[in-house]
């Protein structure tokens, strides 16, 4: 039998999936580059922070949103945890915005501030080096 | 079995080419870097020009590693340089050389390559030493004292990694013969071989052979050592 005409039809369609896939990729870029870089950074943040909350006993009062502590005074984690929550907003925020990003660097060891007393310091922070303000 | 996937630096030549070659014939995957470009190809290897002492080149090599791997199981921080010079006579630029790729490259690399390993709460580190650090080899002070960084550091984050299942030890060759030594004269080199237990340059395989007892799953309770090679 002649399978042929099969084949064709088949890549045929097989691409116009491609096709809307891809289509359907670009528009949810564009969607996501129309919201504001703070926006997409504060969801990163509180993602991981969610993703991280489920290891500790003690967990980021996420409920406070932007004002919710993190590391420091008020803050919940300890070293180590802070270090596993900066990876991984780093990790994501570079596939985000394709970009190459050490959020621990002397810049943010030496503001007056500390970048990494709350989830919305620690967004604005990573806004900066994301625009390359600092 | 799942392919391991092996990060050597300073793979164009010397030891590090023959690791990168002996682990894909151990069927890894192998991802080498150099500043210089390599004159092998081979399959299931993948070669990136990179400085290891500039961290725009090293972020970029790992945001690469993780698109397409999405983890990594083993780092051998091979990459080095040497310069023999009495210290007098040591200009303060070929220093901070030495310091940036021997310490910074294996500092820097070790970061990155802990932040992937850590995900998947597994990974190897194999930093390298050298005979030289123990036998406190004249002229060669400022390789020597980046080459006993190294292994401060290795012993350091060895402490700071166990929990992630990350284990970091060192390897110290005994001389080997590769680009890196030819300039050194050879009496000194002969003089160095007698203060060895086995009066023999090492061989790529000795080598390759600690570096397969670090990095086995086995070794998951050895972290922090160095292992020299030749009997010292
Ligand atoms: N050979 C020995 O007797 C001996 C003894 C003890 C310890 N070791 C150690 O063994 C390691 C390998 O030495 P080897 O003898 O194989 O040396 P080698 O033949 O000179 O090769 C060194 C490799 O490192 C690369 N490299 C150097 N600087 C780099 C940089 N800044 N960024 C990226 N790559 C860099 C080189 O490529 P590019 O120049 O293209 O960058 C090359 O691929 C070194 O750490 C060395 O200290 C060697």
């Amino acid at each position: 039998m002649n399978t042929n005409f099969l084949r064709t039809k088949n890549t045929n369609f097989i691409k116009s999936i491609n096709l809307l896939n891809s289509k359907r990729l670009s528009n949810l870029k564009l969607r996501r580059k129309t919201i504001p870089v703070y926006e997409r950074i504060i969801d990163i943040v509180i993602q991981q922070a969610k993703e991280l909350n489920e290891e500790l006993a003690n967990k980021i009062p996420l409920e406070q949103g932007a004002d919710a502590p993190l590391f420091g005074k008020d803050g919940v984690l300890d070293s180590i945890a802070l270090v596993t929550l900066i990876v991984a907003v780093e990790q994501a925020v570079e596939d985000e915005f394709d970009t190459a990003l050490t959020i621990a660097d002397e810049k943010a060891m030496s503001q007056k501030i500390s970048p990494f007393r709350t989830v919305g310091s620690l967004a604005e922070y990573i806004q900066k080096l994301v625009k390359g303000e600092i | 079995m799942e392919t391991p996937i092996t990060l050597i630096t300073g793979a164009s030549k010397g030891i590090g080419k023959f690791l990168a070659q002996y682990y894909l014939r151990q069927g890894h995957r192998v991802i080498g870097c150099s500043r210089s470009d390599t004159d092998w190809k081979a399959e299931g290897y993948e070669h990136h020009l990179a400085d290891v002492s500039h961290e725009t080149d090293v972020k970029k090599l790992f945001s690469d590693i993780r698109r397409k791997y999405g983890k990594l199981d083993h780092l051998i921080n091979n990459a080095g340089i040497a310069s023999m010079n009495h210290f007098m006579l040591t200009p303060l630029a070929a220093a901070h050389k030495i310091f940036d790729t021997n310490f910074m490259g294996t500092f820097l690399f070790s970061r990155e390559a802990a932040k992937l390993m850590k995900k998947q709460q597994y990974g190897r580190i194999v930093n390298f030493s050298t005979v030289a650090v123990p036998l406190k080899l004249e002229g060669e002070a400022i390789y020597a004292a980046s080459k006993a960084a190294v292994i401060s550091f290795t012993q350091v984050i060895a402490r700071e990694l166990a929990d992630f299942g990350i284990t970091v030890n060192a390897v110290g060759p005994a001389p080997v013969q590769t680009d890196l030594i030819a300039a050194v004269p050879k009496d000194k080199i002969q003089n160095l071989l007698d203060r060895q237990a086995i009066h023999k340059f090492a061989e790529f395989e000795d080598v390759a052979n600690v570096i397969d007892f670090f990095i086995r799953k086995e070794s998951a309770f050895i972290t922090g050592q160095v292992l020299f090679l030749g009997g010292i």
